[in-house]
């Protein structure tokens, strides 16, 4: 495309200015919409994942395979294979991980008692890999042997005020246990699955509870740039079959397919948009052409060449997708920045989602390899779109061109 | 099912421990442990109807009742038609349930006992099973003849009340069990009522158990007998499948 054609579409194009609006428009109305439904989307799927990573679940989880078939406490890590499991990351330069022991039982107050997960953490580790335990709305974090942090959902439903004992009974392999623990403190997740299911204890009170001196697993903070699938594989191969080691997209295949199949579903979806478009422009185009026949004769007799005539066409039709797609996209720039701020969907949508645990505020993003996606499809449909017309004008014979009324 | 289990483990519990025994000075462990130590190792045979006040809606059970020392139990339900049958053995930290419909009796984790005592059970079982010294501090005052006993929980206790309030008759027998929130609210009564006299003892035929949100449960014991011989073949699960 050399410049000479660049300034003749361009003055084509402004020559009938209502017309290219009317074009590019339309292109950009389609571009607008393509970028809207992968910037919510995506943004959704990225801030559902990370708020699960960050909040309650980590890059990748450390277990011992037997738990993964059984998973009772007995099943889990012994003390030496969270030593090994600890050398084996510091070998790779991971810095941030955590042990954990999670056993289910009853949580009891006077009022009623409800089935949940009792998480052990260390409560000085675990600020480094998942941020759950200091997510507090009332009372204080863990600080002595006896605290247990409860959510707000679960005291409400116990009647459990700050500061009162409740009681924890769980079936340990060697009978059942019994501890009474202080609600220290109530979290807010922002993930009512979460919220409901599961309190937060001393690592050293959850192994007295479950009578296991080691963990049920240890968590990993990859940092985000990290792909924590490979690094999960690297783990494996180093700490060998006794262990089980799986990235949170690993351990939540359906999360990880629902994903896949969100972003599939937005390819039909952006074909439709660009056929939508370039028909758009084509006929737009073809009428252009159609209209400007005499004007075409006329630069054909002075010397034009027909191939040449068929570019500026086609050029014309560049210019107006990429004017299209930029309207298009820095409205939808503008509109994705206000939703990024976060979309409260409700505790009715959390709740829809099971154990998955979502969070009830969403964010769309406003980055991502989709931008440059939908910028070449919205040009490529432009310069087909632009095709038969330009092949039309390229095909005037001037003579018949010039009589043309 | 729930709450019935609840109650007919609480009656087995608690109708054993109205002994009398002579008054003399007493603190309040001791008025406690007064009221529980001539049933332990004894045995008991009775039947109980329990009406049962959940919601408004109001369903009457019966059943019968075997127990020896602390450890073995057995409840046969009787009535309503559709539980007939079925019933729980506890020997040890086992616990069984069968039901005709099953057809096998199945095992249950043992914390389901500990579960179903947790409603009035808990604070029955520590009166009555001796961990009560390591579980509460206790005060004791006189109101006439009766002792009056104010249970606080230590605080590591495994107890979800505040306090109890246990009204003791001169002759032991537990008149009633009042349980109190951590704020102090009354949450739960139990009372025990129509004291009749068998040998060496007296036991309440009426236990009247009633929530704060206005559910209860109305437990009547008949036909009770202490100290008969108990076929130690009752408490196993061939006889828990064998019920007609």
């Amino acid at each position: 495309m050399n410049s000479s054609n660049l300034r003749m579409a361009w003055r084509g194009l402004w020559r009938h200015p209502r017309r290219t609006v009317l074009m590019v428009s339309m292109v950009a109305f389609a571009s607008l919409v393509i970028i809207l439904l992968w910037g919510v989307t995506d943004g959704f799927m990225t801030s559902m994942t990370d708020a699960q990573i960050s909040v309650d679940q980590g890059s990748l989880k450390i277990r011992s395979a037997l738990y993964e078939e059984d998973p009772a406490p007995e099943n889990g890590l012994s003390p030496d294979q969270v030593a090994a499991a600890g050398a084996a990351l510091a070998a790779a330069g991971v810095e941030r991980h955590a042990p954990r022991l999670s056993v289910y039982g009853m949580l009891k107050s006077a009022y009623d008692a409800t089935g949940i997960e009792i998480r052990g953490i260390d409560p000085l580790r675990e600020p480094q890999v998942t941020t759950l335990a200091t997510r507090i709305a009332a009372g204080r974090g863990l600080e002595k042997p006896g605290d247990l942090l409860l959510s707000e959902e679960i005291a409400k439903q116990l009647d459990v005020r700050i500061g009162e004992r409740v009681v924890v009974l769980v079936q340990a392999e060697s009978g059942p246990q019994s501890l009474a623990f202080t609600a220290a403190g109530f979290f807010a997740s922002g993930m009512p699955t979460l919220d409901k299911g599961i309190v937060l204890v001393s690592l050293d009170d959850a192994r007295r509870l479950a009578a296991w001196p080691g963990a049920t697993e240890v968590v990993v903070a990859l940092p985000r740039t990290e792909n924590a699938e490979k690094a999960a594989a690297g783990l494996r191969e180093a700490l060998g079959d006794m262990f089980s080691v799986k990235s949170y997209l690993e351990a939540n295949a359906m999360l990880a397919s629902m994903i896949k199949t969100a972003k599939m579903e937005m390819w039909p979806m952006m074909f439709i948009l660009g056929l939508l478009a370039g028909f758009g422009v084509a006929n737009t185009v073809l009428f252009s052409v159609l209209e400007r026949t005499r004007e075409f004769g006329v630069m054909i007799a002075v010397g034009m060449s027909p191939r040449r005539l068929q570019r500026v066409v086609q050029v014309e039709s560049l210019i107006a997708s990429a004017l299209g797609f930029a309207a298009g996209g820095l409205l939808g720039y503008v509109l994705l920045l206000l939703l990024s701020r976060g979309i409260t969907l409700g505790t009715l949508w959390a709740s829809m989602t099971g154990d998955l645990a979502f969070p009830t505020k969403l964010y769309a993003s406003t980055h991502g390899w989709y931008w440059i996606a939908s910028l070449v499809v919205i040009l490529l449909t432009g310069l087909i779109a632009a095709w038969y017309p330009a092949r039309r004008a390229a095909a005037l014979q001037p003579v018949e061109a010039i009589r043309d009324q | 099912m729930d709450r019935v289990r609840k109650a007919a483990l609480a009656v087995l519990l608690a109708t054993l421990a109205c002994v009398a025994c002579a008054a003399e000075d007493y603190d309040a462990f001791d008025v406690l442990a007064h009221a529980r130590s001539n049933w332990q190792g004894e045995t008991f045979h009775g039947f109980v109807t329990i009406e049962v006040v959940q919601g408004g809606e109001s369903r009457l059970y019966r059943f019968e009742v075997w127990s020896q020392g602390d450890d073995l139990g057995l409840v046969r339900f009787l009535a309503p038609e559709a539980d007939a049958g079925s019933g729980y053995l506890m020997a040890g930290d086992e616990v069984w349930y069968y039901a005709p419909a099953i057809g096998k009796a199945v095992p249950l984790p043992s914390i389901a006992v500990a579960d179903s005592l947790f409603g009035s059970g808990p604070a029955l079982e520590d009166l009555l099973h001796g961990t009560l010294s390591d579980q509460y501090d206790a005060t004791m005052a006189r109101d006439g003849t009766d002792y009056l006993l104010t249970l606080t929980p230590k605080p590591d206790a495994l107890v979800v009340y505040g306090s109890l309030v246990v009204r003791v008759r001169e002759d032991f027998a537990i008149l009633l069990v009042e349980y109190y929130d951590q704020r102090g609210g009354l949450l739960r009564t139990a009372t025990f009522s129509e004291y009749v006299a068998l040998p060496g003892r007296v036991i309440p035929t009426l236990i009247v158990i009633e929530e704060k949100n206005g559910d209860r449960s109305v437990e009547r014991l008949e036909n009770v007998e202490f100290g008969v011989a108990i076929d130690p073949a009752v408490f196993t699960v061939a006889n828990l499948e064998a019920a007609q």
